[in-house]
């Protein structure tokens, strides 16, 4: 087990240092010149050169390249080219927000996609079931930020019970927090719920007709109890892969949904910085989210190995 | 008679266990076996016995991590992919479960000139000419030749199998439990099947199975193993009137009989 | 079959379809206590669709009419809560292949405890000692480490033994067994029949023994059903069957398997004619 450990965490590395390298290229490929936006719109060329030679671009890709490279193998991102601020003040700063909205719409999604495919899958054919997977499928087709632009005329413009916009730390007022919080979570955790329920319904469906749940019947135990202690069971183990790769997808929802409810997060973060060409911000931003991809990916198949007795590394 | 399959010595390992505290098990010790051309030889054992490790190896599928393999001279260490490919033909394989081997989406026809085909041999008509041949063959009526294979019962299917391993005219066949799959109705006709093939065509074949009345039946030969070694070879007649090893007495002894 | 006693379990009449498709055709037989009755057929005979359709866990595609009586109750057409109670309770099931049978996520022990309490009302600790009880009697000892393991960590042996033990575990008095051995080894399949006869002896049980082989469940049972196409072909005692077949087809079948020490050219085949003829003769006999 130590020894798994121990070569996945090395097997980190590599993961995150090839996007990281890559991000580098074409970052610097790309066009735009954040020294061009510093200096302003009617800076001459001169100023412009000036602040590219301050911020070190003027020297060769390459050499560029070493300097980073010191740089980040101490997890040392350096500042923002705009404002004197630590990249990983910063980073760390938005992060929490967009974790908080990811783990506040993950329960969302957890709370109504298990449950609801449980029903639905052990009522096949039932109205119940054939009600939740057309919705599901509008779930599914629906985009998370067209639902939080929908939940905001509804809840926030017509019935004015949630706040369109902005963010309360945790910290300053818990009841405000999640008030502000409330529609964002729920226009991205509905979609996801979409995608748990299909998951969970399919699951149970194969459980269902599962030799052992057949041994369980003929031992004259009550539907209930099969249903809960031998197909559920069964059925949750997969869905740990599934939720493991929801986790990754609220992440990248979050991105765009912030920007609708104008919570500060890593998306928004990460936008302003991609339109000003801040490097360091946007090689801070993805390190971050390519290490908790990496580390998530970890924890689900730790996961799995203690579900599922059948897996031990 | 000339020995087609040689197996001098061969074993294979098997790792389990975790990552760094891999322990190493022989699934196979050492084995040395002769198969001669126009002979059967019946390889019993229980499961975990290795036969099928030794079947594989006997035709190139799994390379042994101890001794040679030699089929018809030729040892199966020395020959490039290349190489490899081409001599295939001489060694062929029939598994118990045919329906996973068989393509779902083509039809008998396809399947017979499947294997001229991988060869690069005979036109396009000749291919065609042969797979009727081969169908009439193993008993499969020329009508069905248009037929997919979930169209066939397993019985069928096995014919299938057996049709495709003799297309390239093998001089070695390996049949891995190919009847423990079967009805005894139709395990009946396999087994008479092989034999009648066997005769017309004199190769040599490693029949694996666990099945002692089976072996009896089948086989010229009769190998038993256990824990990957072998304990016991010869003649049917002898291993099967006085058998050696008290390990055969008790194979002999679980046997179902009537 | 002279017994004098009621039987066990009477079925009569016993017919399953899938829609129009007829799967098992007026099936009829009896079974005493303490008696074994063997079910042999080739796939597609019906056989396991009859034994599923005397436990109730038919699939629900499948209908069947007719009578199941046991122990003085119709069982056919009971409310499904009831019939579903019945098991474990009344019937034991032991199916094929214990490996997909038992459930490979819950250790053998939370399996065998669960309806030891449902059924029989034990405490937790009561249910345990229990179950180790169980594995006692079906020749795996008192071993906690057997309640602790899960099902991939036995071998296929001890996982028909468990499956065995879990089946008796709350004392039914019919065990049928669909095929218990067909997953196992030769040595390990006579041990298992062997554990089921003495089984059958030490607790007055009914005994189905369901198998394709009727080499195999020969030795091990007193009356013996051969099915074909769905219908019965032949019923009788055991010997008299298997020594003197009345019927052609359950002649071919016995004569289709290979035998040890008998060594001929060709096996037998069972041809296309006394098949129809089978078809025919069962048909007519209604």
């Amino acid at each position: 087990m130590t020894n798994y450990l121990l070569k996945r965490l090395g097997a980190l590395l590599p993961t995150v240092a090839v996007p990281m390298v890559l991000l580098f290229v074409m970052l610097r490929l790309a066009p735009g010149d954040p020294a061009a936006a510093i200096a302003g719109d009617s800076a001459t060329t001169e100023e412009i050169a000036e602040v590219r030679g301050r911020l070190g671009l003027d020297a060769s890709l390459w050499d560029q390249f070493l300097g980073w490279l010191g740089r980040v193998v101490r997890l040392d991102f350096g500042d923002s080219l705009f404002a004197e601020l630590r990249v990983s003040g910063l980073v760390f700063e938005h992060a929490q927000v967009t974790v908080q909205l990811t783990v506040l719409a993950l329960t969302v999604a957890l709370l109504i996609g298990p449950f609801l495919g449980i029903a639905a899958g052990t009522r096949r054919h039932g109205l119940l079931d054939r009600v939740l997977v057309f919705g599901s499928s509008i779930g599914i087709a629906v985009p998370s930020f067209w639902l939080a632009v929908l939940l905001i005329a509804v809840f926030g413009v017509v019935w004015q019970v949630f706040p369109v916009a902005g963010y309360v730390p945790f910290s300053e007022d818990p009841v405000l927090f999640l008030h502000h919080l409330a529609l964002p979570a729920i226009s991205l955790g509905l979609v996801e719920a979409a995608t748990l329920f299909r998951y969970s319904r399919a699951g149970v469906l194969d459980s269902l007709h599962q030799p052992f749940v057949t041994t369980a019947r003929s031992m004259g135990l009550p539907e209930r109890m099969v249903i809960r202690k031998y197909v559920f069971r069964a059925a949750v183990v997969p869905m740990v892969t599934v939720v493991g790769l929801t986790t990754g997808s609220l992440m990248g929802g979050a991105v765009v949904t912030e920007s609708v409810f104008s919570v500060p997060g890593l998306g928004q973060l990460l936008l302003t910085a991609v339109q000003r060409r801040d490097y360091p911000v946007i090689e801070g931003c993805i390190f971050f989210i390519a290490v908790v991809y990496v580390l998530l990916n970890l924890l689900i198949d730790l996961l799995y190995s203690l579900l599922d007795p059948r897996i031990r590394y | 008679m000339t020995v087609v399959l040689d197996l001098d010595g061969v074993g294979k390992d098997f790792s389990a266990g975790p990552f760094f505290a891999r322990r190493r098990t022989a699934a196979v010790t050492s084995v040395s076996l002769r198969v001669h051309a126009g002979e059967t030889v019946g390889l019993v054992g229980e499961s975990g016995s290795g036969k099928s490790t030794l079947g594989r190896m006997a035709i190139g599928l799994l390379s042994p991590d101890r001794g040679r393999v030699t089929v018809q001279g030729q040892p199966l260490a020395s020959l490039t992919p290349g190489k490899m490919r081409t001599f295939r033909r001489t060694m062929q394989m029939v598994f118990q479960d045919s329906s996973n081997s068989l393509n779902p989406r083509m039809t008998l026809e396809d399947l017979l000139v499947e294997p001229f085909r991988a060869q690069g041999l005979h036109t396009r008509s000749q291919r065609r000419h042969r797979a009727a041949a081969l169908a009439d063959e193993v008993g499969l009526a020329r009508g069905s030749l248009v037929r997919l294979p979930h169209e066939f019962s397993g019985g069928q299917r096995q014919r299938i199998s057996i049709a495709r391993a003799l297309a390239l005219e093998p001089d070695l066949l390996v049949a891995d439990e190919p009847v423990s799959a079967l009805d005894v109705s139709v395990q009946a006709q396999i087994l008479n099947l092989f034999k009648d093939i066997q005769q017309a065509r004199k190769f040599a074949m490693l029949f694996v199975s666990h099945d002692m009345a089976v072996v009896e039946f089948i086989s010229d030969q009769v190998a038993v193993m256990r824990a990957g070694a072998l304990v016991e070879f010869g003649s049917r007649d002898d291993v099967f009137d006085s058998p050696q090893q008290p390990y055969t007495r008790t194979l002999l002894d679980a046997a179902p009989s009537l | 079959m002279h017994t004098t006693t009621e039987p066990l379990l009477r079925v009569s009449g016993l017919s399953a379809r899938i829609g129009d498709l007829p799967l098992v055709q007026e099936v009829g037989f009896e079974v005493h206590r303490g008696r074994t009755l063997a079910v042999v057929g080739e796939s597609g005979s019906g056989k396991s669709i009859t034994a599923a359709a005397v436990m109730g866990i038919l699939p629900p595609q499948i209908t069947a009419e007719g009578s199941v009586f046991f122990d003085g109750t119709e069982l056919l057409g009971e409310p499904a809560k009831r019939r579903r109670a019945r098991g474990g309770a009344e019937i034991g099931y032991v199916f094929q292949e214990p490996m997909s049978a038992l459930h490979p996520l819950l250790r053998i022990g939370t399996q065998m405890i669960r309806p030891l309490r449902h059924h029989l009302g034990l405490g937790r600790r009561e249910a345990r000692d229990q179950a180790l009880e169980l594995l006692e009697q079906v020749g795996l000892g008192r071993e906690r480490k057997v309640l602790d393991a899960y099902v991939h960590e036995l071998s296929g042996g001890m996982r028909q033994r468990v499956m065995i033990a879990m089946a008796i575990s709350c004392r039914p008095r019919l065990l049928l067994a669909d095929e218990p051995t067909t997953a196992l080894d030769p040595t390990v399949q006579q041990q298992i029949l062997g554990l089921l006869v003495r089984l059958r002896e030490q607790l007055d049980l009914a005994l189905v023994l369901i198998s394709h082989d009727l080499g195999l469940v020969a030795r091990h049972s007193d009356e013996v059903l051969v099915m074909y196409d769905g219908r019965v072909v032949e019923q009788g005692p055991t010997a008299q069957v298997v020594d003197r077949p009345e019927h052609p087809y359950t002649r071919a079948l016995i004569d289709a398997a290979p035998r040890l020490g008998r060594r001929p050219d060709r096996l037998p085949t069972i041809d296309g004619a006394v098949l129809e003829q089978t078809r025919a003769m069962a048909g007519g006999a209604r």
